[in-house]
Order: structure tokens, then C-alpha cells, then sequence
């Protein structure tokens, strides 16, 4: 069995991306990550010892983020001369239609965002990610329908302008 | 089947994903915080105790049944009891779908009559679809610093911007009280419209409603309060409770949730408790679990378990429906009539 040290070494960017991909914010993702690999040691042993230690790790990851309070990935404005500073895209400048995606996945609900993620970055079945989830896999079907339902607003939208 | 969306999907998550921060600052900090940690784990413990005691006492303070903000209690500590600050002006339309109380936090949430309260995280477990506003009080002190730059009725505020149409106000109108108005306007679950993106006029209109619900909000003489049709019992040794929440479009359909942490040997995790009327009609798949129970009344309880290191060792879900039975009870005074209201 590995050491602590060596999984944690050779894991760390592929938790990071994970991390990343789940909470859209990689200072975020950094403090999940680490709040995580603190808890994973103490339990190395039992952890180390099993099939797949990557697999339980994330899913540690997963429901470190789902309980995460307080800390929320914000940027926060200034306010002034009556005006107020949104930074907002410019559509004059070059307006990634990945960006537009990543706005939708970042506000959707916690556990619906986390199902959008195991299914299209961790390629996990419904059976799995209920599992990861602590719910019934008709409760991750429900989760990926509303989150899919947001997620292609913008089609409809676009769709509905384009029929005028 | 792979669509369009899925793809693009796809896509964007693994740019994300290329986003990561460096695994190697990572290690260090990790090395550095156990390095810092060692000599003072005696002190955390006794601190998380403490912490712990606090947010069950509130909690008790909040769930039990009655009401237990006697008379002898300070006005603060009513304030953390109850929903003791009301918003006098709502952007029209909205009625009030939920309410959450976590030891001294409390909110509540008004949305669109269409809007549809679904579940979140563990914290913020209630989120809304459409037009929403949530009022949010904490026990704390804003932090000190330049940065506070909004007048919220004489008290200096900080305005905060989560997405392009949701925006957050933040000011503390007492000492020791922490008040938070979050605004959202968009298409379900808060998310984007290309119009949204590409101009400011949605997320202006956003801030201005935000700003004008918590200039409006006030202490609440009559102190609202979230009353359940059931509450903590006598709860079993090792279950301390975390929080009650309701929802629902009206007082027939409410839902209610209670939170509890678990203890077991060295471990604790969280269960829901999730109540439901007589009138409630499990899906089919529902009936094949074990973590559904029929209370006496024709009511049903669903429970459900939040285990942030899987495989620790949980009792059996019919043993947990079992000890959630007994460790709820009806609420005398419940009082679900505010959903749906302005």
C-alpha cells in the first residue's frame, strides 16, 4: 500500500481538476481539496487499503463541497457615485460560448451542479453518482433533468428569437 | 445519445478543470497546516465542542415546540430565535415559499408564485427557480475594513455579486447581527440568458431590488416564527439537532425537513429528516427503499444521510426510520399559513 504522502503527491492535480470543475472556482477547489487530504490522513490506512482510494477520496471531495458554508465563490463590487461596477461581458470582445456555459453551471443548485459534474467530467453512471451522493438514483435523474433544463435555456432562447 | 449541450458541456468542464491551481502549492499548504495544527489540537476540540453546544441550544431554541423565546430572553437572542426582521417592501408578486432556521441562523425566501424551492447543500438547502429574494440574519460582526461601501439605513453595508442577476447585501443593523438580502432574477436555478449576459440592465434592476428590500427591513413586532407540523422529541443519545426548515407553494403542500447530526462511536454524520403529509404519494421507486417510514397518523418520514467520508459505518436506513420516528413529534402550535403569502 502507498503512503499518505505518495497518493497525495501523485492524486493532487487530478483532485484539483475535479475540484475545479465542481466548484467553477479554483481558489475554492484549492481550500476543498486541502480540507479533504487533512481528513483523508488520519484515516489513511483504512482509506489506502481499499480497491480504488482515488474513487472514495472523491467522492470525500464531492461531499466536502456539497457541506461547504460560508466561503462562496463571489467576487465582490465596489459601490459609488451612485453607479455600481458589474463586470459584465462585452459582447463587442470575443464571448467563448463555453463562457455562457460555465455561467450556467456556476449557479445552479449545489447537488444538481455535482450531478452535471460526475456524469459529463467524471463519467459516472446514475447508479454511481447516487451512490456518491447518498440518494436514489431517480433523485440524480431528477437532479440532471432540472439541471439540463437550465443548462440549455440559452438554446431556447436562441431558438425563440430565431423564429420571429 | 450525445447532443450539442452535452457536448459543450463536456467541453466547458474539462477547460475548467484546466483552470486548476498548482497541486504543488497545494502540498505545501497542506504541510504547513498540519505543521501549524499539531501543538494546538487539544484547543480545536474543545473549541468544535463548543460551537456544537451553541447551534444545538439555538436550535432547540428555535424547533421547540411552542416557542421557547420566553420573556426573560434579550432582544438579540429573540432576534436569533425567530424571524425577528421583516422586509416592508417585496418586489410585486412574490409570496413566501420557505423558511430555515440553523441554531441562530434564520431565512426566508420569497419567489414567484411559479417559482419552485429545490433542494441545495447541506447549509443552504433551500434554493428557488425565477424571481427570488431571501432574507438571511446570523449572529456576527461585519468585518472591519474599507470595503463598506452601501448605506443601508445609517449602517454601512457591502454589496456582493454572485452571478450577473444575483446580488447579495449585507449590513449589520444591531451589534451582534448580521443581515443578509440575496436577490436573484433569472431562468431557473438562477441561471444565465444571453440578454442577461450581455447587458446590465436585468442585473441593475436585480441590485435595485435588493437594495430597496433591505432598506425596507425592520424589527418584527410580531416576530414570525417557523413552526412546523413536527419537531424534535425526545431525541436518541448521540443525535444533536442542526436545523428545521419549510416549504411549499401553500400551507396543503408543505414540506418540512429537520436536520440532525449523528454520533456514532468516533464518527458523526448528518441525517434529513424530511416529513410528509398523509396526502403525500411516494413514487413507486420510493416504496422499494428502506429510508421511507408510515408514521401512525398516515404521514410519512424519508430519511436521508449526508456521510462526508463514505463507507464509515451508518446504522441501517429501516433502524434509522425507526429511532426518526420516535425522535419527532407533532408540533401543538404549527403554523404552516404563511406559504403562499406575501
Amino acid at each position: 500500500m502507498q503512503s499518505f504522502e505518495q497518493f497525495a503527491t501523485e492524486r493532487a492535480a487530478t483532485l484539483l481538476r475535479y475540484a475545479t470543475a465542481l466548484t467553477c472556482d479554483p481558489d475554492l477547489a484549492q481550500d476543498v481539496v486541502q480540507d479533504t487530504l487533512l481528513r483523508v490522513q488520519p484515516r489513511w490506512p483504512r482509506i489506502g487499503a481499499m480497491d480504488a482510494p482515488l474513487a472514495y477520496v472523491k467522492r470525500m471531495v464531492t461531499n466536502e463541497y456539497l457541506s461547504w458554508r460560508r466561503r462562496k465563490a463571489v467576487r465582490e463590487i465596489s459601490t459609488g457615485h451612485g453607479g455600481v461596477e458589474v463586470a459584465l461581458a462585452d459582447p463587442a470582445t470575443d464571448y467563448d460560448e463555453r463562457d455562457a456555459m460555465l455561467a450556467r453551471i456556476a449557479v445552479l443548485p449545489p447537488k444538481q451542479r455535482a450531478t452535471v459534474v460526475l456524469r459529463y467530467y467524471d463519467n459516472r453512471t446514475d447508479a454511481e453518482i447516487a451512490e456518491i451522493l447518498g440518494c436514489r438514483s431517480g433523485t440524480v435523474r431528477s437532479h440532471l433533468s432540472h439541471a439540463m433544463a437550465a443548462l440549455r435555456a440559452n438554446d431556447v432562447v436562441t431558438t425563440v428569437k430565431e423564429g420571429r | 445519445m450525445t447532443d450539442k449541450t452535452e457536448v459543450l458541456i463536456k467541453e466547458t468542464l474539462h477547460r475548467q478543470a484546466d483552470r486548476a491551481p498548482d497541486a504543488v502549492a497545494l502540498l505545501m499548504r497542506i504541510e504547513a497546516r498540519q505543521a501549524r495544527s499539531r501543538p494546538r489540537r487539544a484547543v480545536l476540540v474543545g473549541a468544535t465542542a463548543a460551537v456544537a453546544a451553541l447551534l444545538a441550544v439555538g436550535a432547540v431554541l428555535v424547533a421547540g415546540p411552542g416557542g421557547s423565546s420566553g420573556q426573560n430572553q434579550s432582544a438579540a437572542a429573540q432576534h436569533h430565535s425567530g424571524f425577528a426582521f421583516q422586509p416592508h417592501w417585496l418586489p410585486a408578486g412574490l409570496v413566501e415559499k420557505a423558511r430555515q432556521s440553523r441554531g441562530a441562523e434564520t431565512s426566508r425566501l420569497w419567489t414567484t408564485s411559479e417559482g419552485v424551492v429545490t433542494e441545495g447543500g447541506e447549509a443552504d438547502w433551500q434554493f428557488a427557480t425565477g424571481h427570488t429574494i431571501r432574507l438571511s440574519t446570523q449572529p456576527g460582526s461585519m468585518p472591519t475594513g474599507n470595503n463598506h461601501t452601501i448605506d443601508i439605513n445609517g449602517h454601512p453595508g457591502k454589496v456582493t455579486s454572485l452571478a450577473t442577476t444575483v446580488y447579495e447585501v449585507t449590513w449589520e443593523p444591531e451589534p451582534g447581527v448580521i443581515l443578509t438580502v440575496r436577490g436573484a432574477d433569472g431562468q431557473p436555478n438562477f441561471s444565465y440568458t444571453p440578454e442577461h449576459t450581455q447587458s446590465p440592465a436585468e442585473g441593475d434592476k436585480v441590485l435595485a431590488d435588493v437594495l430597496r428590500v433591505a432598506r425596507s427591513v425592520q424589527p418584527d413586532d410580531h416576530d414570525a416564527r417557523i413552526d412546523p407540523q413536527i419537531t424534535f422529541g425526545k431525541l436518541p443519545q448521540g443525535w444533536t439537532p442542526l436545523a428545521v426548515g419549510v416549504s411549499g407553494d401553500n400551507p396543503r403542500n408543505s414540506d418540512t425537513q429537520l436536520q440532525v447530526r449523528v454520533r456514532t462511536g468516533s464518527y458523526d454524520f448528518i441525517a434529513f429528516l424530511d416529513w410528509q403529509p398523509s396526502t403525500y404519494r411516494p413514487k413507486p421507486d420510493v416504496h422499494a427503499n428502506d429510508n421511507i417510514g408510515k408514521l401512525p397518523d398516515g404521514s410519512f418520514l424519508l430519511v436521508g444521510l449526508h456521510v462526508d467520508a463514505p463507507g464509515e459505518p451508518t446504522p441501517p436506513m429501516k433502524t434509522m426510520v425507526q429511532m426518526a420516528s420516535q425522535a419527532i413529534q407533532e408540533h401543538p402550535q404549527a403554523d404552516v399559513s404563511w406559504l403562499g403569502t406575501p
